[in-house]
């Protein structure tokens, strides 16, 4: 019983898709000089290559040495999500977040994945500082060399749990051709001219909004943010509140992180409908899969995993 | 031949929080009274008289019923009484008896569930929202409370009763097939009798008009909605009972 969650307000988001002349300049490394190159591949990725050596290596956004900082505060972005992969077990990822008192968070410690996995994790300085940096590492045992592929950061205020989707899921990976009617169509099917991106739908019952993990005693609906607090907490006016936050900020928030419990993926979020009859009031939701490249750089397990 | 027995006498005392009901609490005194059990031949019966119930118990003791008797290491619970009486005065009572096979047995203790009873809601609802300006002594409460309900109209001055009684429900599952919620259907029986200043059949009314403008008002929350209505009234003997039952229907979640 894994309900869908998704996040919401960015704070800070790099599709990894460039590494410099970035809003506080470029992605900078501050370390020994362990890294031999780091690039971005087909618009989507950071490469990180690295040289052999226990020397840990990683890039910094901002610069710490420069005059920007993120001036993120943990206590309104509370969430960090990431997703990576290393080129063997011997290449290890590892993220850590310097707060503004010049200490360090490490959400990622050092891991080795040689396919796409997504991580996330709680914001928590233990003080009132902010979040200025972000450090992405490339480390290695001592005699390999090779490289950690980044494909997305993102620090955001939460996630928003679903508190039930009654009516129905449906979650659509097409087939990767063209399906091209016959006058157009020359050859087979298969043509490999693109597809559509996968979807997932979900319709949901307003009218109960309860997680299983909120108290009985809670008077809070959780159909409103923040989830799981008696109603004179909730700053959400009304129910799925959250979803026409992600849409109105859609224009500065490409997208968003779902895990429908089943898969994972970048989506954007299509115009939400909340219907309102006599006997129930509902929400309808169409997420689109979201990429900045060709889906044949990863497998499906990667995809939608 | 001994003829004592211990009087039980009921006295109802405060609300608990969650039924509704009065505390009981039993007064004991010695009293005499013949008791004849049912299927037993006793030439002491009056001519024309009968066991009806469990037993029939015959003294010149006051007794009401809900009161208690202990007779041989064995309970009954006085259900009717009829007085019988010799051109003006007094004669002897009857008293229709029913046997307490369980009495006073102690359980095991219980963590009680945090989720919340299918009365209790309603209970908290209706006790939140309707007017005691629109109503005269009313109390919400349980149905089928373990005590007669002439106590309430008589020894606690109570005019108009909302019964709750147990509900019926239906599951709501998520599109994980993991049950949710619920949907749930709460009987609200309202009972009331005639009294001086009170005609029964236009309180009921009343409290009608109140329970409906409750559900017109405060829908929302559970998604209340009052379903159907079904007239209730019964002649018992001389007593007119003016009741009506009402569906509460309304969802829930699991918690």
């Amino acid at each position: 019983m894994t309900k869908p969650t998704i996040t919401y307000g960015h704070g800070f988001l790099d599709d990894c898709n460039k590494l410099t002349g970035l809003t506080y300049g470029d992605w900078t490394e501050t370390d020994t000089g362990a890294l031999l190159s780091s690039a971005v591949s087909v618009d989507d990725y950071f490469v990180l290559t690295r040289t052999a050596g226990v020397a840990e290596a990683f890039l910094s956004y901002p610069d710490e040495g420069g005059a920007n900082n993120l001036n993120l505060s943990p206590s309104i972005y509370t969430k960090i999500y990431w997703r990576f992969k290393t080129s063997s077990s011997n290449l290890k990822a590892k993220i850590m977040l310097i707060d503004s008192g010049g200490h360090g968070q490490t959400v990622l410690p050092e891991t080795s994945s040689t396919l796409f996995t997504v991580g996330s994790a709680t914001i928590n300085f233990g003080d009132a500082d902010l979040l200025d940096h972000i450090r992405l590492y490339a480390n290695a045992l001592a005699s390999a060399t090779g490289t950690v592929t980044y494909d997305f950061v993102l620090v955001c205020k939460n996630i928003f749990v679903f508190p039930n989707t009654q009516y129905g899921t449906e979650f659509t990976p097409p087939a990767r051709y063209a399906d091209i009617e016959i006058p157009s169509r020359i050859t087979d099917v298969t043509q490999n001219l693109g597809s559509p991106s996968a979807t997932f739908t979900a319709s949901c019952n307003l009218d109960i909004g309860r997680l299983t993990t909120t108290s009985g005693t809670c008077t809070g609906d959780d159909w409103k943010r923040p989830q799981g607090v008696d109603a004179v907490y909730q700053t959400d006016f009304m129910k799925g509140e959250v979803f026409v936050d992600i849409s109105h900020n859609s224009v500065t928030e490409p997208f968003q992180w779902l895990d429908t419990g089943k898969q994972r993926f970048k989506v954007t979020l299509r115009t939400p409908r909340f219907p309102e009859h006599s006997d129930s009031h509902t929400l309808d939701l169409e997420f689109r899969e979201y990429s900045r490249s060709s889906k044949s750089n990863e497998s499906y397990l990667e995809r939608f995993g | 031949m001994n003829l004592q027995v211990t009087r039980q006498k009921l006295t109802l005392g405060t609300r608990d929080s969650v039924t509704g009901w009065y505390a009981k609490s039993f007064v004991d005194t010695t009293v005499e009274m013949i008791i004849i059990t049912k299927g037993s031949t006793n030439s002491l019966l009056p001519p024309g008289t009968y066991v009806r119930t469990d037993a029939l118990g015959l003294t010149t003791d006051g007794f009401l019923e809900g009161d208690q008797i202990l007779a041989d290491n064995t309970y009954y619970e006085v259900k009717a009484t009829r007085e019988h009486t010799v051109g003006d005065s007094f004669y002897y009572r009857e008293c229709d008896l029913t046997l307490l096979p369980l009495e006073n047995l102690t359980g095991a203790t219980y963590t009680e569930s945090t989720v919340e009873d299918a009365r209790y809601r309603n209970k908290v609802y209706l006790e939140t929202w309707l007017s005691s300006t629109a109503l005269p002594n009313y109390i919400v409460a349980y149905g089928e409370p373990d005590y007669p309900l002439t106590r309430v109209f008589k020894e606690k001055g109570v005019d108009l009763v909302y019964s709750l009684g147990e509900h019926t429900s239906d599951t709501v599952i998520d599109s994980d097939h993991y049950p949710f919620g619920y949907k749930e259907h709460v009987p609200i029986t309202t009972l009331c009798i005639n009294k001086i200043n009170i005609a029964g059949t236009k309180l009921m009314h009343q409290a009608e008009t109140e329970l409906r403008r409750v559900a017109e008002t405060y829908p929302l929350g559970s998604l209340r909605a009052l379903g159907a209505r079904r007239p209730q009234t019964k002649r018992l003997g001389s007593l007119t009972l003016y009741s009506a039952e009402y569906m509460m229907e309304y969802q829930r979640d699991s918690t």
